[in-house]
């Protein structure tokens, strides 16, 4: 797996680090459950969890807060591992799953269903729709993967798709016949994980288990292709199978995502810029630390969104992007200076 | 038997002091809602034991019934809280996202919509379809004919090219043409309401080219009274502000047609004394 040396900058082993992660992503989950909009005591609640409490709170830990916080943690894991991937493959800083166009086909896909009016008679409808549109931008990185040698075509054209698929729900929301409807798309477009089901649980986890795997499997060619991608190819890697591995993970990790809790932004930017620092340049030492990060940090957003009790619950991708878009500036300014 | 008054008056303490108690009424339904229409909805026909929680917006400046509101438990619109307060029937509002309902439906609370009524056939129908599935259909029956009593009332007694005309504005520019509740409200007053002639239908606005040639009689406005009156589009324009001025502007309460429902009258006998006002003056 370590085809090259750790460099002098890494602070600590890639092991232990997700140790550390795990920990505090097992006690946030943990938190999560005790956190809602009813209080329940620790004792009843370990009584809920396991089906021995009345049914009401029964129903409250099993059915509600447990998938929740499932959810929570499989779209921040999607979004940190495929912001991991991205930045390694595309020798971008600011590569994240919006960037290839994915959040927002996604998205489009959804707003399509609320638009149309399915959502609201087939709820199943939106998640299906979210990921169709996740699918259909998926072929054409695809395609464009394939024929093309360059990198940076790919990024032009995930940033086409993604404008392509903003216009279009602009264009919804424009033409939604009245001010409730636009309210409804514009809120499910800042995400979140509030009163999921296991439904949508089962209907995430397939998608996002193999998404996660397939970028965990493109991460070791990662660290190649950091040595240019003429160097890399000369050294054997196989640069297309490559790119379609960390495309279709995100794909269907991220677009999974989307299609249960809408567009969660900044996770997938900022997870390997804080796992960087720690675990050193390497590309592909950041994808599991992200992965597992990425979980703990919606799932600290979800905590706090609950835990702010007035008024109606803020979305959780206002959260992350209150978070992230100072970062983001740090970032920009940070990168600034370092050039010569 | 003298007893027998200090017994009922037991009996109606012991029903008034317990508002929140499951078991104070088998009969009816627990119910809560999500969602401003569905509150008011809730607050018109439901009864004081029957209602678990209403939205926190049930207490705020759009709603009609936000005194009587406050005797109740906020909800944020969580699926946990519905369970947690055994309700069995959960009221949800069209503008609410619709994927707590979808929950709570899973756990086999009854999901009933209000729908956005639009005319008073609609209102009518989702008053008593409302009514029906909370156990209150006699108090629904009654609200009906009442608005049918109130309505009749206004009924404007001149044909209707001699009605006069009114263009509504909301803050941010919107309108109501055809297929608006506004409509119905401005049609029911005796208005004639220009945007449904002219277009466009539904909640866009009519263009201010179109208002400096035809300028109506009177401008309804709505919601202003939430948002910041110097930033409304019809300050916020000279050429609009210019015509505005030299018409009556009729301010409707934001809680008298916050949704298609039988609030609506409110805001229709107020439109009804406007035109009144108008006719007088014309006549002098």
């Amino acid at each position: 797996m370590n085809r090259l040396p750790a460099p002098a900058t890494s602070r600590i082993g890639t092991a232990p680090l997700c140790l550390i992660l795990l920990g505090i992503l097992a006690g946030l989950m943990l938190a999560s459950l005790t956190i809602g909009y009813v209080h329940i005591p620790p004792g009843r609640l370990v009584q809920a969890a396991f089906g021995m409490a009345d049914p009401a709170t029964t129903t409250i830990v099993q059915q509600l807060r447990m998938p929740r916080m499932i959810l929570a943690a499989l779209v921040g894991a999607s979004l940190g591992g495929a912001g991991a991937v991205l930045q390694g493959l595309l020798h971008n800083p600011l590569a994240e799953p919006g960037t290839l166009g994915i959040t927002g086909a996604a998205s489009l896909g959804a707003v399509v269903a609320l638009y149309f009016g399915l959502a609201a008679t087939v709820p199943m409808s939106l998640p299906l729709c979210a990921m169709s549109g996740a699918a259909i931008a998926t072929v054409i990185l695809l395609v464009v993967a394939r024929d093309s040698a360059s990198t940076l075509t790919l990024i032009l054209v995930g940033t086409g798709i993604g404008g392509i698929a903003i216009a279009l729900t602009s264009l919804a929301m424009n033409l939604s016949p009245n001010p409730w409807a636009v309210s409804e798309i514009a809120m499910w477009l800042l995400g979140s994980v509030k009163d999921r089901t296991f439904s949508e649980v089962w209907l995430a986890l397939p998608f996002v288990i193999v998404g996660l795997a397939a970028l965990l499997a493109a991460a070791p060619s990662l660290d190649l292709l950091s040595l240019g991608e003429d160097t890399a190819r000369s050294m054997g890697l196989n640069a297309s199978r490559l790119r379609t591995m960390a495309i279709a993970g995100t794909s269907l990790a991220v677009g999974a995502g989307v299609a249960v809790s809408g567009s969660v932004g900044f996770v997938g930017l900022m997870m390997p810029h804080l796992v960087r620092p720690l675990v050193g340049q390497v590309p592909s030492r950041t994808v599991l630390p992200s992965i597992i990060g990425g979980g703990a940090l919606v799932l600290a957003s979800d905590i706090v969104v609950r835990l702010i009790a007035i008024g109606p619950e803020l979305q959780l991708g206002v959260l992350t992007s209150l978070l992230g878009t100072p970062f983001f500036l740090y970032l920009v300014l940070h990168l600034r200076r370092q050039l010569p | 038997m003298p007893a027998r008054p200090a017994f009922l008056l037991c009996m109606t303490l012991a029903f008034t002091m317990a508002p929140t108690a499951g078991a104070a009424n088998p009969t009816l339904p627990r119910v809560a809602s999500f969602g401003l229409c569905a509150d008011q909805m809730l607050l018109m026909l439901g009864d004081s034991r029957q209602i678990a929680s209403v939205s926190a917006q049930a207490v705020g400046p759009l709603s009609f019934y936000a005194r009587r509101a406050r005797a109740f438990p906020a909800n944020r619109g969580a699926a946990e809280e519905v369970i947690a307060s055994g309700a069995d029937i959960l009221l949800v509002s069209d503008a609410v996202d619709k994927r707590s309902a979808h929950a709570l439906a899973q756990f086999g609370v009854d999901v009933v919509d209000v729908p956005i009524a639009n005319n008073w056939p609609e209102i009518e129908a989702m008053t008593r379809r409302v009514a029906l599935a909370i156990g209150r259909a006699r108090q629904g029956e009654a609200v009906i004919s009442d608005l049918r009593a109130r309505l009749a009332r206004v009924r404007p007694q001149q044909p209707r090219r001699a009605w006069p005309t009114a263009i509504y504005y909301r803050p941010d520019g919107g309108g109501a043409g055809t297929g608006t509740f506004v409509d119905a409200a401005l049609s029911a007053a005796g208005f004639r309401n220009l945007q449904a002639e002219w277009g466009p239908p539904f909640w866009g606005g009519v263009p201010v080219e179109r208002i400096v040639l035809h300028p109506p009689d009177v401008f309804a406005v709505s919601y202003f009274d939430t948002s910041s009156n110097a930033s409304s589009v019809l300050r916020r324009n000279p050429v609009l502000w210019g015509k505005a001025r030299t018409r009556p502007v009729v301010n409707i309460h934001g809680k008298y047609w916050n949704c298609g429902s039988p609030l609506l009258i409110e805001a229709v006998e107020q439109l009804a004394a406007e035109r009144e006002r108008l006719l007088a003056r014309r006549r002098n």
